[in-house]
């Protein structure tokens, strides 16, 4: 399979006025991953582990300092004016907040065309009504959503809205950037439901950024694990949950909640004894 | 229904609109509303007293006569044009300038934010009053010049405003959304900066609106504003006030347009603030959830 996403020794470092005695901090610290076409990888790791930087690096949203991104082959640091254009259309991003992420004075349907009319602005506005409804659809907005303003919906119809926005321009990789995790138990649900189906009818590439590892367990088929700036262990989801190597990883199994009441509380008595049992 | 609903419920704010709206219209319709031409002089009839029968009989000085026998009232509607247009046209300029200046630094930040917010400073030193007075001297009173004047010393309130907010609002997630999706600076700027930025620039700019009408009496009182026999507000006084021992009116009479109008206007700007800032609560943003 050929790697659509290929990332090679990546490094963002936020340098500082003064002191520089412990070096300059490293948000990411040397990374390489690839991300296969249609396939779904997930990146896990603590808040502050470099995730959100990556995502954000990898679009060219900022700027990293050494290390090389390829999208489909071109590097993406690299590129002029209209190879970032187009770039921008095959890649796409949905953020964590669905409250900043919407331009509060722009209705929804403007918001949801937006990327349609930045790529192709000779569109008639019933073709691109069109384009925006069936857009609307297809993430389980009703059309008559299109003339109310974001502050009208709630954090899960909100998102829908950011993920319609995303795909209105047919990226081929879509970056989540932990796209559930401001959201309800119940409502994440239908979100991971709804970026799987997207998945499976659109035939995405997604790069799911969640921090813990029951987020990514029903949409990814691979698991990246990230810890401090690096990537600590990266492999398939059955070897990640059933045999993982990584004490880091390790750690983040053992937090994931047991669906099951009875087996959860015997693994939460059983973790409190071994802690027990560790210390002198 | 609804308007006098409205009516009840905002009563300081209904007549500050319909004060207002008697100010404007006084002043676009001038020749069907005045009583008496403003222009006409009977020195026969001067200083009288307010509510003074005319000398014809055909209506009478509501609000008394100036020094050369002219009616008060159809004087201060007269004045109402050049403060009103003064102020109107100096806030419309000063406000697109100070915003696009505001809205460049605080997006691109780096070297023309500095420069740019030096100049701010360095005019922000100097008494506006002062400047204005100083350049009116040199270049001589006329209505376009006083525009120019206020225009030129008041920009820098509307830029470090559009500064700010740019400043805050250019890191929100929206913004980097559209840069993501691939939208040029100047997209983002006119589609995403300036429709947010509207409501709290109107609000300055109606306060401001005050302040400039009372600059412009100001300077007209001191002589280098507007020039007889065109008048504003600040002229009448300056010019009554050589009477006020025996006629009092011709003071009294246009201050208390300037501070209606003024007031009037500060009334509606607070009100409205309050409005949009009921609205922009309501974009409450959760915070980011601890990922442990």
């Amino acid at each position: 399979m050929q790697p659509i996403l290929d990332v090679e020794n990546l490094v963002k470092e936020f340098p500082f006025k003064g002191d520089k005695k412990n070096g300059v901090p490293r948000a990411i610290d040397d990374i390489s991953f690839q991300v296969f076409e249609g396939e779904a990888l997930g990146l896990v790791g603590e808040s502050g582990s470099g995730k959100s930087t990556t995502a954000r690096c990898i679009l060219h949203l900022l700027k990293p300092t050494s290390g090389k991104v390829s999208f489909q082959g071109s590097n993406v640091l690299e590129m002029n004016k209209n190879e970032l254009k187009s770039f921008r259309k095959d890649a796409q991003i949905v953020f964590q907040d669905p409250y900043s992420s919407l331009d509060p004075r722009m209705k929804v349907g403007d918001i949801i065309g937006e990327g349609i009319e930045i790529h192709n602005p000779k569109i008639s506005k019933q073709e691109l009504r069109n384009e925006v409804i069936e857009m609307m659809e297809l993430v389980g907005l009703r059309p008559d959503h299109f003339n109310r303003y974001p502050r009208a919906f709630s954090g899960g119809e909100r998102q829908r809205i950011g993920i319609a926005r995303a795909l209105a321009v047919k990226p081929k990789l879509l970056i989540c950037d932990e796209p559930v995790a401001s959201l309800d138990v119940s409502i994440q649900a239908q979100i991971l439901n709804l970026l799987q189906k997207m998945k499976e009818e659109l035939g995405l590439t997604i790069l799911f950024i969640a921090h813990d590892l029951a987020t990514v367990r029903h949409l990814c088929t691979r698991i990246a694990v990230m810890e401090s700036g690096k990537i600590r262990e990266i492999g398939d989801r059955s070897q990640i949950y059933e045999n993982p190597q990584h004490p880091y990883t390790q750690s983040l199994i053992a937090i994931v909640p047991e669906p099951d009441p009875i087996s959860e509380r015997a693994r939460l008595v059983e973790r409190k004894l071994s802690k027990l049992k560790e210390q002198p | 229904m609804q308007m006098a609903k409205f009516v009840w419920s905002h009563k300081l704010v209904s007549i500050s609109i319909a004060i207002l709206v008697l100010v404007v219209s006084s002043a676009i319709f001038l020749s069907l509303l005045a009583p008496f031409d403003p222009y006409a002089i009977n020195v026969k009839m001067a200083n009288m007293p307010p509510g003074t029968p005319s000398v014809d009989g055909s209506g009478t000085h509501w609000l008394g006569t100036d020094a050369l026998g002219r009616d008060l009232l159809s004087r201060i509607m007269l004045g109402s044009r050049v403060s009103l247009s003064v102020g109107v046209v100096s806030v419309i300029l000063s406000g697109t300038l100070g915003t696009f200046i505001g809205l460049i630094a605080g997006y691109y930040r780096g070297v023309i934010d500095t420069v740019m917010m030096r100049i701010v400073d360095l005019q922000m030193s100097i008494p506006s009053l002062l400047a204005a007075l100083l350049v009116l001297y040199v270049l001589g009173p006329s209505f376009m010049n006083v525009v120019l004047v206020l225009a030129i010393t008041r920009w820098m309130i509307y830029a470090r405003v559009t500064r700010g907010l740019t400043l805050s609002l250019r890191e929100e997630l929206f913004i980097e959304s559209a840069r993501a999706l691939g939208s040029s600076d100047k997209r983002i700027m006119i589609r995403h900066l300036i429709p947010n930025l509207a409501a709290p620039i109107l609000v300055l700019a109606t306060l401001d609106l005050a302040i400039v009408m009372l600059t412009e009496a100001s300077l007209s009182f001191l002589g280098l504003g507007i020039q007889p026999p065109n008048t504003s507000w600040g002229l009448m006084i300056s010019e009554g006030r050589e009477y006020l021992r025996s006629s009092w009116w011709l003071v009294a009479m246009p201050g208390f347009a300037i501070l209606f109008t003024t007031l009037s206007v500060n009334i509606i700007a607070t009100w409205f603030r309050a409005k949009t800032v009921k609205s922009n609560a309501q974009r409450v943003t959760i915070p980011k959830v601890a990922s442990k």
